[in-house]
């Protein structure tokens, strides 16, 4: 008995509910069965449960979501792309944030809480999803902001302790975010003639990842060990200088190979040279068919600048491509827009046509191949470009694309996806996650649980892409990571689309009363973004989507200082320049999913088995880790306690009520206390997350 | 229940006896007035609902708050969430206007809630103004009617609250045009004052310019000094300044106080309120103003406006550490008249009346005179028969007084100035 914002004036609703169930009650004196009370979702759900019956079960889930024919609640699985990918990157400073709070002691949890705040208006259903108004969105991303700034001095305080080498004293020179790094802007270290990068590497497995940094004069770059590292210097892509917005100067940037520590830290001192030097770029075209080659991938694209075929070398595996690139949808116009016909909007997506255009009939390529990446830059048109990137000896393969400002002088709403058309014998079979976690099949055009009659070919077939998105066959797996939520799906044997972008003129009545028309510096919004491509063996797809997922998800977290310190010699003297919270290597299935400091000897964490069972032969089992091992640089552990997933109560005392299914399966929940000696070691099965309360001696 | 009632007049017995030689015991009526302070601009905030007996829904439409998709307004809900906001700070007051309103809700009420407004009356935190039946039209009621309408709702308030709920302000705030006879009349009912919200938009120019918007009503040409009466033109009409609306219906901003919350706007404003109250300073005579806050058929959340005048108020007074000389309180149209009583200045006088009302040059409220003619005779015919009924009542000795009741109450609410006026829906 409630709506949206109701009960402002509860009296009203109070005072009539009590005379309704006083009268209707009153009729049970006439033979009326109809018995009405004041109840709550909890004792109703009791009463369920009283009633001893066996329900039914189900193991797929409710998306998509369509409230009638043609209104498919699909489109705001990509809406304000920008936005989700923001509420991405503040997450991952909020978690690094905990752990430099945490491994360094110095518990200031209070300062990260408007952080903790933001994030979690951020995860509303019209936050993250993007079906709030444009002032609002404007609103959560400032609260974002507000609250990224404020772990400025945590970040700081963190590493005034873990940097500084034993016995030196004194301030640490001031650490700064670069949160303009998406358009290769950095403003503060612009002309500097010496500054440090410090990467924090959140995993607990060493990283290896491919920082760039725009600058404006040339370096010489020093890693931890002193070593002058080899670094490449690459023209800054015009798409991006292009950027509404971009003030930065720097035409170029330093790309180069970061090997990190385990959850810890590397720092890179960079030092102006005296002359500039040509770089070595070793081979570069344009408009000619190319391959990028390392150890382990083959990635080749013919002179029109379409991808064709991917190799994967190490398991002799090849996946032709019919067709990557980018294509739009026309965005469907009701006049009037209604809930019952409604326009495609901010929730729906509702294509005119059920078919995509190509953005451009022709497109440039241009590769570059170095020692360190070799990339092949495609530009669609003059609002859409990717460049696709194979690092030395990665076996991923990376798609940075760049979409806007979407034009819309033609008056017609776009929403831009991204296809991969392969040979892959997929059929109607493909599989996309849920929340980052577990992945789900799902077919063309069939749900599982109702007989299905599509309506239209298109939405009804998107669902949430979260972090991952995958089709195969028997040999062979294209999986595409996310660095955002995004929609999609296959819509054709063989192939995988994605949205991500739209810009449309219309409203679809569905409850926000404004067209998602996104601009930026009087324009529209230019959206950056990141695919990573996967092609493998099924059975061994997992160990590198897994990884590759949890590392774009925990990024290391690159901050800058200017050390002031005139030679690298005094830097090093002064500063500890690698450092790993971890002796021992963990297992590579393991996460560390939370490591937050709740007071100076009182941590709460949580560790995560993060594959699924039987996808890979070695990471599906369970795995046994000590939690000491976290804790080697902080104490040791005098007392544990395991608690439920949200912290609020011992697992022990959590007694969730029974239910009998129709196949006689009772749902009793077996709690087994694996940790009931007193050693410090846990064990975790597949897709398990085992929260603890930690106290130091 | 014996034990209880003599418990009970024991201790009514006592309070008498304890108020009765100085009327302290009860700090209703004038004693419990804040007078604000003599060296600075006081505003005197008026909490008030105004509840037309029928308008465009009927009476009852509107007490029970259905057939909201005509206009939204409830009064039962009005008055059970102003109870309950005046329960939460006892610096809070409101003023009731509508008898014929109280009434519909008085007889639904428990023990429990009658006992705790009858505390608020006795205390001058709830005070009766008026006090009629409903606030009548001046131009189309006849002066029989207007005495019968208003001694309905004095006979009940003296029933049920005694002499703490006794009216003694009239409050014709929003009747087109105010007749000399209603003047008089109200000074014959024991009235001190009458404030009213329209007046004609030369006349009300005229009068702020020159500082006359407060004024002896000479209302009778045969009466003398018992027809005179204080009248006030109130500033806004009867609502807010601009922009201070905390009700429910209206867009104004709330006083967002936690500076760690985003929109935080105290300065803001408390400097916009200290400048409407220097700017209506300027069209009245002395160092107090009175705000009425309130419009049609609010309150329906009291507790959004008193939690916003609360803050309100406290930082408003807050900026007298800043030397700001605007002092303002929960008031109510009778403490502000007796403040300007207690101002002890000599007032200009006015003996013609309020007619016509125009609110523009193009815009005199003159149809309504005529406006449904059969309902304005049908009026008379039912007062005639009334009339007629009470003498056949008395003279036959039949004591059926009960059985007019339903004829008076009717008369009373066709007495309300969008009844007989005419100016309600069909």
């Amino acid at each position: 008995m409630g709506d949206d914002f109701q009960d402002v004036n509860a009296n009203e609703k109070f005072k009539n509910l009590d005379k309704l169930i006083q009268y209707v009650n009153l009729q049970q004196a006439n033979g009326s069965d109809v018995n009405v009370f004041y109840s709550t979702p909890s004792c109703y759900l009791y009463a369920l449960n009283k009633v001893n019956r066996e329900w039914k079960s189900k193991n797929d889930d409710f998306f998509p979501y369509a409230s009638i024919p043609f209104a498919y609640w699909t489109g705001y699985f990509t809406s304000r792309p920008a936005f989700k990918r923001y509420e991405r990157y503040a997450n991952n400073i909020l978690q690094v944030t905990r752990q430099l709070n945490g491994f360094s002691q110095i518990n200031l949890r209070d300062s990260i809480f408007y952080l903790s705040e933001a994030m979690g208006l951020a995860q509303h259903h019209d936050a993250v999803s993007g079906t709030e108004k444009q002032h609002v969105a404007d609103d959560y991303a400032q609260r974002l902001a507000d609250g990224i700034g404020r772990t400025i001095d945590v970040i700081n305080n963190a590493y005034g302790k873990l940097l500084l080498k034993e016995n030196r004293t004194g301030p640490i020179a001031h650490q700064f975010l670069c949160q303009f790094s998406n358009i290769s802007e950095c403003l503060p270290i612009e002309g500097q003639n010496e500054f440090v990068l410090t990467l924090w590497n959140p995993t607990i497995h060493p990283v290896t990842t491919h920082p760039r940094v725009p600058v404006t004069r040339q370096y010489l770059i020093y890693d931890p060990s002193g070593t002058i590292i080899h670094a490449e210097y690459l023209p800054i892509p015009q798409t991006i200088r292009n950027i509404p917005g971009r003030t930065s100067s720097a035409v170029n940037q330093y790309v180069f190979q970061a090997s990190l520590p385990a959850l810890g830290y590397n720092t890179y001192y960079f030092k102006a040279r005296n002359a500039t030097i040509n770089e070595q770029i070793k081979e570069s075209t344009v408009n000619q068919a190319c391959t990028l080659q390392n150890e382990h991938l083959r990635v080749e694209f013919n002179e029109l600048g379409h991808l064709k075929r991917i190799t994967n070398l190490d398991k002799n595996i090849v996946v032709s491509f019919t067709e990557q690139g980018f294509y739009w949808y026309v965005s469907y116009t009701s006049n009037p827009t209604t809930p019952e016909f409604p326009s495609s909007g901010a929730y729906v997506f509702r294509p005119l046509y059920p078919e995509a255009f190509p953005v451009s009939p022709l497109r440039q390529i241009n590769c570059t191949i170095t020692d360190t990446v070799q990339k092949a830059s495609i530009i669609f048109n003059d609002w859409i470009s990717q460049e696709i990137h194979l690092y030395r000896n990665a076996s991923t393969l990376e798609i940075d694309w760049t979409v806007g400002p979407i034009p819309i002088d033609d008056n017609i709403g776009k929403e831009i996806i991204i296809r991969y058309n392969t040979n892959i014998d997929s059929g109607s079979k493909y599989y996309t996650d849920a929340n980052g976690r577990e992945v789900l099949e799902r077919i063309r055009n069939h749900r599982p649980t109702w007989p299905y009659f599509p309506e239209v070919p298109i939405t009804g077939n998107y669902y949430p892409i979260n972090s991952r998105i995958w089709i195969r066959d028997r040999e062979r797996q294209l999986t595409i990571l996310t660095d955002r939520s995004e929609g999609g799906g296959s819509m054709y044997d063989g192939s995988v689309e994605i949205m991500i972008h739209r810009r449309i003129l219309h409203d679809d009545s569905m409850g926000v009363g404004e067209a998602l028309n996104e601009t930026a510096y009087g324009k529209g919004l230019v959206v950056t973004g990141k695919h990573i491509l996967i092609i493998d063996r099924p059975s061994d797809s997992a160990r590198l989507h897994r990884t590759g997922a949890q590392q774009m998800f925990m990024h290391p977290l690159a901050t800058y200082s200017l050390p002031n310190t005139s030679s690298y010699t005094n830097y090093s003297n002064m500063y500890k320049q690698s450092w790993s919270v971890l002796s021992d290597a963990m297992p590579l299935n393991v996460h560390l999913l939370t490591f937050d400091q709740l007071n100076s000897k009182q941590y709460l964490i949580r560790v995560e088995h993060y594959f699924e069972l039987n996808e890979d032969d070695v990471y599906s089992q369970p795995v046994t880790i000590d939690l000491q091992t976290l804790f080697t640089s902080i104490g040791t552990i005098k007392d544990m306690t395991e608690l439920i997933l949200t912290a609020n109560l011992p697992l022990s005392d959590l007694h969730r009520l029974e239910w009998m299914i129709k196949d006689d399966q009772s749902s009793r929940a077996d709690i087994i206390q694996q940790s009931v000696s007193n050693t410090t070691s846990i064990t975790l099965n597949p897709m398990q997350i085992r929260t603890f309360q930690i106290d130091i001696l | 229940m014996y034990g209880i009632t003599y418990v009970t007049a024991i201790v009514l017995g006592v309070a008498l006896c304890f108020g009765a030689p100085t009327k302290k015991a009860n700090t209703c009526g004038y004693d419990a007035c804040n007078l604000g302070d003599p060296s600075k601009l006081n505003v005197h905030i008026v909490a008030h609902t105004h509840d037309d007996v029928g308008w465009l829904k009927t009476v009852d439409q509107y007490f029970y708050g259905a057939r909201n998709n005509i206009q939204h307004a409830g009064v039962q809900y009005i008055l059970d969430s102003v109870i309950h906001a005046l329960d939460q700070n006892p610096d809070r007051r409101f003023i009731y206007v509508e008898i014929g309103f109280f009434w519909r809700w008085w007889s639904q009420q428990t023990d429990a809630v009658r006992s705790k407004v009858k505390d608020f009356v006795n205390s001058g935190r709830l005070e009766f103004i008026s006090g009629g039946w409903c606030m009548n039209d001046e131009a189309s009621t006849h002066y029989n009617s207007i005495i019968d309408q208003h001694s309905l709702g004095a006979e009940f308030l003296r029933d049920q609250f005694g002499d703490c709920g006794r009216p003694k302000i009239g409050w014709q705030i929003d009747p087109f045009g105010h007749s000399r006879e209603q003047a008089s009349l109200s000074a014959q009912m024991g009235f001190d004052g009458l404030f009213f919200g329209r007046a004609d938009y030369e006349d009300y120019q005229t009068r702020n310019r020159t500082k006359t918007m407060e004024m002896v009503w000479k209302a009778s040409a045969n009466l003398g000094d018992k027809s005179w009466l204080f009248t006030g033109v109130l500033p806004n009409g009867y609502g807010p300044p601009d922009s201070f609306c905390y009700d429910m219906f209206c867009g104004d901003p709330p006083i967002m106080d936690d500076a760690r919350l985003h929109d935080y706007n105290v300065p803001e404003r408390v400097q916009t309120f200290i400048r409407a109250a220097q700017n209506e300073a300027v069209g009245f005579a002395t160092n107090h103003i009175i705000m009425t806050m309130g419009s049609d058929f609010q309150y329906e959340n009291a507790n959004e406006w008193f939690k916003n005048m609360d803050k309100l108020i406290r930082y408003v007074n807050a900026q007298q550490a800043n030397g700001s000389n605007v002092n303002v309180f929960y008031s109510t149209p009778s403490c502000y008249l007796y403040a300007l009583n207690q101002a002890k200045r000599a007032w200009t006088s006015k003996s013609d009346d309020f007619f016509p009302y125009a609110h523009h040059p193009h815009g005199f409220w003159t149809g309504y005179f005529s406006s449904r003619a059969a309902l304005k005779r049908f009026e008379r015919h039912s007062n005639n028969i009334l009339q007629v009924t009470r003498q056949l009542n008395a003279f036959a000795n039949t004591n059926l007084r009960n059985s007019i009741f339903y004829l008076s109450e009717a008369m009373g609410v066709a007495q309300h100035h969008d009844a007989v006026s005419g100016t309600e829906k069909q």
